[in-house]
């Protein structure tokens, strides 16, 4: 009864999962006596065939976890990202806090936070490994996952780099900027009054003029220096010290019979959202980092359903052998026979065939009739 | 590297999402690219898929039309899981489809298919002709021998 091909698919099938001349061999004597194997002492041969199968449900297993480490480590870098984007939104939130400003004071401020917002940004994107693979942090990070035990089959994954917001993102940190400064003596600030003298504080394009009478205090002059926006003056006792943003300043006294030594600011930087030009840039710059990120999550997403199914089909196959292990130590020929026949007429009622029937009818097999 | 084909009269043949169908002369003709291809003797339908072995066959066919293995997995489990249940001794075989869908040879798949229904003809055929398994005794005399 035996037959060459079969005994060829059989033997090309056993082979290539263990590599044996004893599978061969089991087999076909096995199919000659239709014996029943319950042992490995009636029959060694059979026995060592579902060992086989259960070592081949075993190395199965160990690529199922290194999908599932593979799962874990794009899942990792997707909540990273996830985190990321709401950074990025609330970057773009501080630049339209800015532009809507008047303040240079306050446009400084909300730089300075921008760019805490980008070291953040960094960080989570340092923290967003797994097992020593980071998918958002650059070079050496690229996955690669394995899905047959000869590597033939694989998916390359590769990494991005989000731990510098000025590379891929395109957001490099803003200069905050320095608001001007300059000091003064209590004395020498009321040196110059006198009837009818005014003092010209200017800045940025912007003059302001204070009474600078004769009874004129310290006091009153900070006072007024410090109701104008942008600009504040304050006293310790001795020395007063004043700032204004948005451009260093000069306070002189009109008259010159008395005078009073003309104060300079000094040490103003031009900060980078302090002009509205310079924040349309930066907002036009947020935008092209969220589509980057968007793109990337996407990519990532693709990645993780692929490796996701191909688990849940290694599940699956593995599931197949321990099945076919578990039962070929009980089966013989002449029942797998009957067996056959009677799952045939099973599967004549099943939902299986109406369902295959009915993708047939979808695709172009309800053409071929 | 193209495809050669050569279609006898009245054959048919799946190529991508069309069917093909030849007049009444031989034909000839070389096809390249990545659409499915199958010829006729190698389609089975759903009415001709009538045994365990052809079910699996079509479901890695439908895989294979498709270029999609998530729409029919499940079915196709169902089906290879109780053919195991049934005739252990194909595990092999049936582990090499799987492998063979696993890595996404899909067309290597149903060549493999095929030799289950190859199979499942040998045990069938052993079933109903009772061949290979020892007589039975014949009938009691009541005499010793």
């Amino acid at each position: 009864m035996s037959d060459i091909t079969l005994s060829q698919s059989v033997r090309q099938n056993l082979l290539s999962l263990q590599n044996t001349a004893d599978l061969l061999g089991r087999t076909q004597n096995r199919l000659a006596t239709g014996q029943k194997v319950n042992s490995a002492l009636d029959n060694p041969n059979s026995f060592f065939t579902a060992q086989g199968l259960n070592n081949r449900a075993n190395d199965l297993s160990t690529l199922l976890d290194s999908m599932g480490q593979a799962i874990q480590t794009i899942k990792a870098a997707d909540e990273g990202m996830t985190t990321i984007v709401d950074l990025v939104e609330a970057a773009k939130a501080k630049a339209n806090q800015a532009h809507q400003s008047n303040l240079i004071t306050d446009r400084q401020k909300y730089a300075a936070e921008y760019n805490e917002l980008l070291a953040q940004i960094e960080s989570v994107a340092r923290d967003s490994g797994y097992s020593g693979k980071n998918l958002l942090a650059g070079a050496g990070n690229d996955l690669q996952v394995v899905f047959n035990e000869d590597s033939s089959s694989k998916l390359d994954i590769a990494a991005v780099d989000f731990t510098d917001t000025s590379g891929l993102l395109g957001l490099p940190d803003l200069t905050t900027g320095t608001i001007s400064s300059g000091t003064v003596t209590e004395a020498n600030l009321i040196a110059g009054r006198e009837a009818g003298d005014s003092l010209t504080f200017t800045f940025a394009g912007k003059t302001t003029t204070i009474p600078y009478e004769a009874g004129a205090t310290a006091a009153d002059i900070i006072a007024a220096l410090d109701a104008i926006p942008d600009v504040s003056a304050s006293s310790d006792g001795t020395t007063v010290t004043i700032t204004s943003a948005g451009g260093n300043f000069t306070l002189d006294d009109t008259d010159s019979t008395a005078d009073m030594t003309t104060v300079t600011g000094t040490g103003y930087v031009l900060g980078s959202f302090d002009q509205d030009t310079a924040i349309n840039n930066t907002l036009s710059a947020i935008t092209k980092a969220l589509n980057t990120l968007r793109g990337q999550a996407s990519t990532f997403g693709t990645n993780l359903t692929v490796v996701e199914n191909r688990k849940d089909f290694t599940k699956s196959m593995m599931n197949t052998l321990t099945i076919g292990a578990d039962m070929l130590t009980l089966a013989d020929s002449n029942e797998e026979g009957a067996n056959m026949l009677a799952l045939q007429t099973r599967q004549q009622l099943s939902s299986t065939a109406l369902s295959m029937a009915s993708q047939a009818d979808q695709n172009v097999l309800r053409l071929f009739q | 590297m193209a495809l050669k084909v050569e279609l006898k009269p009245n054959e048919k043949l799946i190529i991508g999402d069309c069917v093909i169908t030849n007049p009444d002369q031989r034909t000839r003709f070389y096809v390249s690219g990545r659409s499915p291809i199958l010829r006729e003797k190698d389609i089975l339908t759903s009415e001709t898929a009538d045994s365990p072995a052809k079910r699996i066959y079509f479901a890695v066919q439908l895989m294979y039309l498709d270029d999609d293995i998530e729409k029919v997995k499940d079915d196709y489990f169902t089906l290879v899981n109780d053919f195991v249940r049934a005739a252990p001794s194909t595990v092999a075989m049936v582990d090499e489809v799987n492998n063979e869908i696993l890595t996404g040879s899909l067309y290597k798949a149903l060549k493999k298919a095929k030799k289950l229904i190859e199979y499942e003809r040998e045990l069938i055929g052993n079933a109903t002709t009772g061949g290979g398994s020892l007589p039975t005794d014949g009938e009691t005399d009541g005499q010793s021998s």
